[in-house]
């Protein structure tokens, strides 16, 4: 029921929800965080991870890298909703050698220039790596979110995917942007 | 129902037939026309609900990012499936993602908040709720429009009616021709008799050979025109006999009243030959002659009696009477024509012979006509003789007429009690005879029997009852 609530509340934002509501909601929070922190919850619903069955008991680990107001965000999300029925634990800005327990990795802008050190310690790990960098996308990040004509969109990196081993639904791919660039 | 009993068997049984036949398949039909009339909107439904389905797990992604295009090229998949007018993908909000629509757009008058279909007076509505993890995140809306089933009802209802008309043509006609099966012996029975009544030809006979009803009524029928044909020869017999006796009794009354006419001037003349004889001095000669006359005269005055007493119509009135005196009465009328024939009589008479109960004048005319026909059988013979006995055996009185004439031909001996058979010749007999005299002892709940041997003779033997049966 929260879950559905938040959704609603989510759509209900991005769509045309009169912004005395969202301001209401989260003060510190604009518009398109709360839509771009709507979709990086979502996107968890189309992916499937290898070892989920496994890890039924154990949270769902979202990591984030670097200060943006999003990050920041992720622990409202941990505290109203679950992932896959499973809680959420946010990390913030974890060691590199904690990069391996994230199931899904945001990247802010402000990590631009340690994007490839970044991805290399993902490495072929099952980790869904989602910015909302101009350029992420072709530097190999999975689901990088940009705008356009006023909507959140989304360009998806095939390869990265790939070798994330990540199953991404055929749905979220066709709503996505393909992008095949691995620079 | 006036209409109905104007009909005939024929009518009657192709219209009761055809009347059940219609009502069960008009049932019949109608049972299953609604049941797949109802099975069809049940499956027309049941598709759309999975097709709602189909398109509701489609527009997960649509919804979830937000994608009118997208939710509308998942709906586009309706451009060929002519029965969806309108469909649409609502959010989570219920506003429209996406929609579909083949011409106007629809305005939905289901409640949406409830999943499932409903049928309106010319489409389908179907409503499916698009569920992610369990919660629902939108709606699929599709408008159906009947076209396609109704042309389907349509083109069934067409083929059930002509199906019906088709069916109940031949089974009119199958009908019309097994009908006569029953009707065929009933139709056949009501002509015969009505010809019978018509010509009233009862030796014609029905002809139908069957175990059931009908067959019975045939039988039954057959055997009322031979009961019909039997009382119907039994009556012109016992007419033919009536003629007879009518004729018997005529001529009976003709020669009493001829024999009362002869005994006027017989008793006159027997009065002038005795005054002769008393006054007219006369010689021995002639007054012999005379003597002889007048007993002449006497016995034809007694025969003209005993005549008149024979020919009284009879009483019927039963007596106690004494057997002999009556044996004797008859035997006195034909001795003379017995003694013409040189016939002895001899009598025998029990001494403990009582009274007999019965009617005189009946019992006299049976034994008249056991001795003619003993008179008759003696032709020819000479010294033939008849020996009257009689005799008491408890409780009845027997009298036993014996002949010694030339005895009766079996096959002649069981038929000599029938009316009108006769061996005389026909001018002479009647054949009346003997049948009466059986009837008569019959009637006295007495038996005549008769015996006889070729060339030996006949006996008739007769028994007669001792006193009234109450008694």
């Amino acid at each position: 029921m929260i879950l559905r609530l938040f959704t609603a509340w989510i759509f209900f934002v991005f769509v045309c929800a009169s912004p005395s509501v969202s301001l209401a909601q989260n003060r510190s929070l604009g518009r398109e965080e709360m839509v771009k922190l709507s979709y990086i919850y979502n996107f968890a619903k189309f992916v499937q991870w290898p070892e989920e069955r496994d890890q039924a008991e154990q949270p769902f680990v979202v990591c984030g890298l670097g200060e943006g107001a999003l990050n920041s965000g992720l622990y409202r999300l941990a505290s109203e909703a679950k992932i896959k029925n499973r809680a959420i634990r946010v990390l913030l800005n974890p060691a590199s050698k904690n990069i391996s327990d994230c199931h899904i990795l945001y990247i802010d802008s402000s990590r631009e220039k340690l994007l490839e050190t970044i991805l290399s310690q993902v490495g072929s790990r099952s980790i869904l790596t989602v910015g909302d960098t101009p350029g992420y996308g072709n530097r190999g990040v999975a689901l990088n979110l940009f705008v356009q004509s006023g909507k959140i969109k989304f360009e998806v990196n095939m390869k990265s995917i790939r070798r994330s081993g990540l199953t991404v639904s055929s749905q979220l791919l066709e709503l996505g942007k393909m992008i095949e660039g691995d620079k | 129902m006036s209409f109905f009993k104007k009909l005939n068997i024929k009518g009657k049984l192709v219209f009761i037939s055809i009347f059940s036949v219609i009502v069960s398949l008009m049932l019949f039909s109608a049972i299953l026309l609604v049941e797949y009339h109802n099975e069809n909107r049940r499956e027309l439904a049941r598709n759309f609900i999975s097709v709602a389905k189909i398109i509701a797990h489609n527009s997960k992604g649509a919804i979830m990012f937000p994608d009118s295009e997208r939710a509308e090229n998942v709906l586009s998949s309706f451009e060929n499936e002519a029965q969806v007018d309108y469909a649409v993908v609502y959010d989570a909000d219920d506003r429209i993602l996406g929609s579909f629509a083949r011409g106007l757009s629809k305005k939905t008058s289901m409640d949406l908040t409830k999943e499932g279909f409903m049928y309106f007076e010319d489409h389908l509505e179907v409503t499916e709720f698009v569920r992610m993890d369990g919660d629902v995140i939108g709606r699929v809306f599709i408008w159906i429009n009947l076209l396609e089933l109704n042309k389907k009802l349509n083109d069934l209802f067409a083929v059930a009616g002509v199906t019906f008309i088709l069916s109940v043509s031949i089974i009119y006609v199958l009908i019309l021709r097994l009908q006569a099966v029953v009707s065929g012996p009933i139709l056949s029975l009501a002509k015969l008799a009505e010809n019978i009544s018509r010509s009233n030809d009862f030796s014609v006979r029905g002809k139908y050979d069957s175990k059931d009803e009908m067959g019975t009524l045939y039988r039954g029928f057959n055997t009322m025109l031979e009961q019909i044909q039997i009382r119907d020869s039994e009556l012109r017999e016992s007419n033919e006999q009536l003629i007879h006796a009518e004729k018997l009794a005529a001529t009976g009354k003709l020669s009493a009243s001829i024999a009362h006419e002869f005994n006027n001037p017989i008793c006159g003349i027997r009065n002038v030959l005795e005054r002769v004889d008393e006054q007219v001095p006369l010689p021995d000669r002639h007054r012999e002659s005379v003597k002889l006359a007048i007993k002449e005269c006497s016995r034809i005055a007694d025969l003209i009696k005993q005549l008149m007493d024979f020919h009284r119509p009879s009483s019927g009135e039963f007596v106690e009477f004494d057997l002999h005196e009556v044996v004797d009465e008859v035997i006195h009328l034909k001795l003379k024509q017995l003694e013409d024939q040189s016939i002895g009589v001899e009598k025998y008479y029990g001494a403990d012979v009582p009274a007999v109960f019965g009617v005189p004048d009946q019992i006299k005319q049976v034994i008249l006509n056991i001795l003619h026909n003993a008179e008759d059988s003696m032709r020819g013979i000479e010294n033939g003789s008849i020996i009257v006995k009689t005799e008491f055996v408890h409780p009845k009185v027997k009298l036993h007429i014996q002949d010694t004439g030339h005895g009766i031909p079996g096959e002649v001996r069981t038929r000599i009690f029938d009316p009108f058979f006769s061996t005389k010749a026909k001018v002479k007999g009647t054949g009346l005879g003997l049948s009466v005299s059986y009837g008569i002892i019959r009637n006295h709940g007495g038996e005549i029997v008769v015996q006889s041997a070729i060339g030996v003779g006949t006996t008739f033997s007769i028994t007669l009852r001792v006193k009234a049966k109450s008694a």
